[in-house]
């Protein structure tokens, strides 16, 4: 993948983060929500495990994209994903953090990927939201298998920070090649 | 049995203290004192073979139970093909076959909805397939569940650690 297909899905990923920023804001009322710049980078099927950060725990929810093999996580170190729904949940009943957590994740991702398919005229269905705690490398590993995928990885991916830096996450997505092309395609910046 | 593919019989280079890394989809096969690592073993299967005698021994990460398209440098990614040519590894380094022990590790399902496949249940018989289809003795196992696993093998014992969550270590 040349530098300049690179380039356009960094742009369609800043749109889709800025998206799913606004969704969080909107969520948790005046905290801030910071988000940087995305990065979309090429990994080596090999090199995954370690790139993502190996056995750090995370906390996540994960979504199928459109039913074929594409992912959209949500992803915070340690528990950040319980820490982010405790205020939303006053009692703090693991079962109701459970389901705060997928809801969350829910609004999140699917205004990602409205802003993606908005933009490139492209249906990008959100499957069932799943909560997950493990490392982060089992996580993407699982995630990468479950799409039976042995090519290179595109990680698309944009930090965000809650309340100044007190909450780091990441919104990663793993499109499917397929999807990916016909992305880029409609960019005109197909093949 | 059908003659060993060795094209990836390579003797590793010691490189300092620190345990070798193995990225999914490797393997590697190596001797005392080297130790191998490797991270991120959601449904995948970590597979250990030990000649405890010769000290040698080697590690693959298997990514997925069947294929038939190689990658280049990830001579693990399906168990059909990974199993023999991990034997053929440690073979190449002077491993007698007769003595292999087999360990392994992973094939949990983190996704209790989404993986409808369950691929970490599906590697797990893949690899056990692949043992007793080469006559491997399965002497240690911690497979299934629901949490990711890694894994660390010493050349100098096969000692295997296998820890989950970053916290509860088990040897098998």
């Amino acid at each position: 993948m040349d530098a300049t297909r690179l380039d356009a899905l960094r742009e369609l990923a800043t749109i889709g983060a800025g998206n799913a920023a606004r969704a969080l804001s909107e969520l948790y009322g005046d905290r801030l929500v910071n988000v940087s710049i995305p990065a979309v980078r090429v990994v080596p099927l090999a090199r995954v495990a370690e790139e993502v950060g190996g056995d750090r725990p995370v906390s996540a929810v994960v979504m199928p994209v459109g039913g074929r093999g594409g992912w959209i996580c949500l992803i915070f170190a340690d528990d950040g994903l319980e820490r982010l729904c405790r205020p939303l949940v006053p009692g703090g009943e693991p079962e109701l953090l459970r389901s705060g957590a997928v809801e969350v994740g829910n609004i999140t991702l699917t205004a990602y990927l409205d802003a993606l398919a908005t933009l490139t005229d492209r249906p990008l269905r959100p499957g069932p939201p799943e909560p997950v705690e493990d490392s982060a490398a089992s996580l993407m590993t699982s995630l990468l298998a479950a799409s039976q995928s042995v090519g290179d990885v595109i990680l698309m991916s944009t930090q965000f920070e809650l309340d100044g830096s007190r909450l780091e996450g990441q919104l990663v997505y793993l499109p499917v090649r397929r999807d990916l092309e016909a992305l880029l395609e409609r960019l005109g910046m197909g093949a | 049995m059908r003659p060993l593919d060795v094209r990836e019989a390579v003797p590793t280079p010691q490189d300092g203290a620190g345990p070798r890394t193995v990225g999914l989809g490797e393997l590697v096969a190596a001797s005392a004192p080297t130790r191998l690592v490797t991270y991120g073993l959601g449904s995948c299967v970590g597979l250990c073979l030990y000649d405890p005698f010769g000290k040698v021994g080697g590690l693959a990460h298997v990514f997925l139970p069947w294929g038939d398209r190689d990658r280049e440098g990830q001579p693990a990614l399906y168990a059909n093909l990974a199993v023999e040519r991990l034997v053929a590894a440690v073979a190449a380094l002077g491993g007698d076959l007769r003595r292999l022990e087999a360990k392994m590790a992973g094939g949990a399902r983190l996704f209790a909805h989404s993986d409808t496949l369950n691929v970490g249940e599906r590697n797990v018989e893949a690899v056990r397939t692949e043992l007793r289809r080469l006559d491997l003795r399965l002497v240690g196992e911690d497979v299934g569940g629901t949490r990711g696993r890694s894994l660390l093998f010493d050349l100098a014992d096969g000692r295997t650690r296998v820890t989950s969550g970053g916290r509860d270590v088990r040897w098998i």
